[in-house]
């Protein structure tokens, strides 16, 4: 393994086009983390159609090393100007934007980024840490386990991301499923839902139906709220690169914090459906507990902004732990992540172990070397990278659309794509209009063809019983919990006196 | 999503079999959520109404965002109307301009100088380097040839 892994970082160093891709790959991560409203799953899924047509393992990197780097510029807007760039940041904001009001932004910025790069970093360690760990349990799993984490995933994600609204998170996870049966069948070969279109015998488009339910609804909301997307004067606060010294030295003296935010926030992303929000507030209530001076949180102590961003940005490299291993997303950007993987052609599971560990590497030395160079150019950068905050969402809207209808187009260089742009992004809008998670979607069409496949096998090998083998039977009580537990939160929601849950 | 359900699982039930299989497996329990949801909601408009006023209004947007939402996806109609049938190299600069200058308000210099720039770049991504070809519009040639031919 030790050959494999350090001959991953030899390849990776050692190749121009690699190297250029994750360069690259960082200046637009920084960009669009650093641009609210264009964040997380939009810019993955933004950036699929310049990934196509790469090879396996360059098009995973640039993507990935983009998707790991835009939650260390995300952080700029909520210091300097209290706006989080998405839901990952807002902790961050508690503390980070009282700093900046006392004069301290580059105090706060330095801490922030260096405390997200080392999450970043820390995040692959641990990933790489547990592959031993969790390689008999990949190994063990049959297709039955299979199938049931598929439910498991679209289970958890429905519960985190809807909240009370449970029911609306599941209906719209097999929604996807559903989507993904359209085009041939693979044991039959009849054409389901697609008659004489031939463009959909291949199955629904997944680029153009991730487009559709992220991008285009979110331009339209954004166009719909009108002005500039901060809302905040651009009364930048001034800071000197001394003081942003300062604040990178604030990581190391608050080191033992920072690896157990680090560790905690990785181990939250391993859990299928736990999102960087998640990670970064219970980080952030840990920083708070074990602190000396609790009544300092909140009105800039500077352990509240280094515990929500390492934790943030650790939760990358565990969160790929069950995207490779189990096809299972870590979180909604996992699994638009996933879609790209594999229209890549990486077939998650446990072929990842037994023939692409060079590829699972590759990605986690992706994580570590794309952290420290968004780190290192985001400190001589920040400043002006700030100034992407004050872009107005109408100039922003036209650019995201064209890069969409491209997206859709070029995957399959079909034009009807286009119109299926349009049915998906009218059901993605009325979706957030009305309040539906949007996210258990991409993981029921990404993974609707590997469970459909797997319950096949699985019937195939054990008939209707498959489900009782005791892995499975673990599984199915975790599924049966998560609905157990969403239907009690929400019938105590209901009930008045009592305080409303924290994700909601 | 209960009508989308309905005409899949409906459509589905005339496949063989094991190629309806999967469809029902995952239709029929869509179609019972979307009826536990809709139970749901009745309940709490129920409950909401029968609160009076004070209770919860489903208050939409106001006449400005709605008018701002029809032009939206009016635009976005628009663009891929005109791509399907001018194409990608006709459409975009012109979409672009039209969106910075009429949405946007942005002067003409600027939204001219974005759009070329704009434009410029992608083609110089997609066209050149990703070396992909794209989609010439069904009437682009036709209207060309009327024009212009000899």
């Amino acid at each position: 393994m030790i050959d494999v892994m350090f001959g991953a970082l030899a390849t990776m160093l050692t190749s121009p086009h690699l190297m250029g891709l994750m360069a690259l790959a960082v200046v637009i991560g920084i960009f669009v983390g650093a641009t609210p409203g264009l964040g997380g799953k939009l810019s993955i899924a933004l950036a699929i159609p310049f990934v196509f047509g790469m090879e396996m393992i360059p098009g995973a990197v640039f993507l990935l090393t983009m998707h790991a780097v835009n939650g260390t510029s995300g952080q700029i807007s909520s210091i300097m100007f209290g706006v989080p760039g998405d839901g990952d940041d807002a902790a961050t904001t508690v503390d980070g934007y009282p700093m900046a009001k006392k004069g301290e932004a580059g105090r706060a910025l330095g801490a922030s980024m260096t405390a997200s790069g080392v999450g970043g970093i820390i995040g692959a360690i641990v990933f790489a840490v547990l592959i031993p760990v969790v390689e008999p349990l990949v190994l063990a799993f049959s297709p039955a386990e299979f199938f049931l984490m598929a439910l498991l995933g679209i289970t958890f994600i429905a519960f985190l991301s809807s909240g009370a609204a449970f029911f609306k998170g599941i209906v719209v996870g097999l929604f996807g499923m559903m989507l993904a049966t359209v085009g041939m069948d693979p044991q039959t070969g009849i054409a389901r839902y697609s008659g004489e279109a031939l463009f959909l015998w291949d199955g629904v488009s997944l680029v153009t139906a991730m487009l559709a339910m992220f991008a285009v609804p979110e331009m339209i909301a954004l166009g719909v709220a009108g002005g500039s997307i901060s809302a905040v004067s651009r009364t930048t606060a001034k800071y000197s690169y001394r003081e942003l010294f300062q604040g990178v030295m604030e990581v190391p003296r608050h080191w033992w914090l920072a690896l157990r935010t680090s560790v905690i926030g990785a181990v939250i992303g391993m859990i299928p459906g736990l999102g960087g929000s998640a990670a970064a507030w219970i980080c952030y209530g840990h920083a708070v507990q074990s602190s000396k001076t609790p009544e300092r949180f909140g009105h800039g102590a500077v352990e509240g902004v280094i515990a929500p961003e390492t934790a943030s940005n650790a939760k990358e490299g565990g969160s790929l732990l069950p995207t490779l291993f189990f096809g299972i997303p870590g979180s909604s950007g996992m699994a638009v992540m996933l879609g790209a993987f594999l229209i890549l052609g990486i077939q998650p599971g446990p072929a990842m172990i037994t023939q692409n560990m060079e590829l699972v590497w590759m990605l986690i030395w992706a994580l570590v070397v794309g952290n420290i160079m968004a780190v290192c150019l985001l400190l001589f950068i920040a400043r002006w990278v700030a100034v992407l905050t004050f872009i107005r969402g109408a100039l922003l809207i036209p650019f995201v659309l064209v890069l969409c209808v491209l997206g859709a187009f070029i995957n399959e260089g079909h034009w009807q794509n286009l119109l299926i742009l349009v049915v998906f992004s009218a059901i993605g809008y009325g979706l957030l209009r009305f309040g539906w998670p949007r996210a258990p979607f991409a993981i029921g069409l990404v993974l609707g063809g590997i469970a459909e496949k797997s319950l096949n096998t699985a019937l195939a090998l054990w008939g209707p019983a498959f489900f009782m083998r005791p892995l499975s039977l673990v599984l199915l009580g975790l599924i049966l919990m998560t609905i157990a537990l969403a239907i009690y939160k929400a019938r105590r929601a209901k009930k008045p006196g009592l305080p409303a849950p924290a994700y909601e | 999503m209960l009508a989308i359900f309905g005409v899949m699982v409906g459509v589905a039930t005339q496949y063989p079999p094991q190629a309806r299989f999967m469809p029902l497996v995952v239709g029929v329990p869509g179609i019972a959520l979307c009826l536990v949801q809709v139970v749901l909601e009745i309940a709490a408009r129920r409950r909401a109404s029968a609160a009076g006023p004070s209770g919860v209004t489903a208050d939409g947007p106001g006449a400005d965002a709605r008018r701002r939402e029809l032009v939206l996806w009016g635009s976005f109609l628009g663009l891929v109307a005109s791509l399907i049938l001018f194409g990608f190299y006709v459409t975009i600069p012109l979409f672009l301009v039209a969106f910075l200058r009429g949405y946007a308000k942005e002067s003409w210099r600027f939204s001219l100088a974005l759009s070329g720039g704009g434009s410029a770049l992608l083609a110089l991504v997609f066209h050149v380097g990703l070396g992909v070809v794209l989609h010439q519009g069904f009437l682009l040639e036709p209207v060309l040839d009327h024009f212009f031919a000899s």
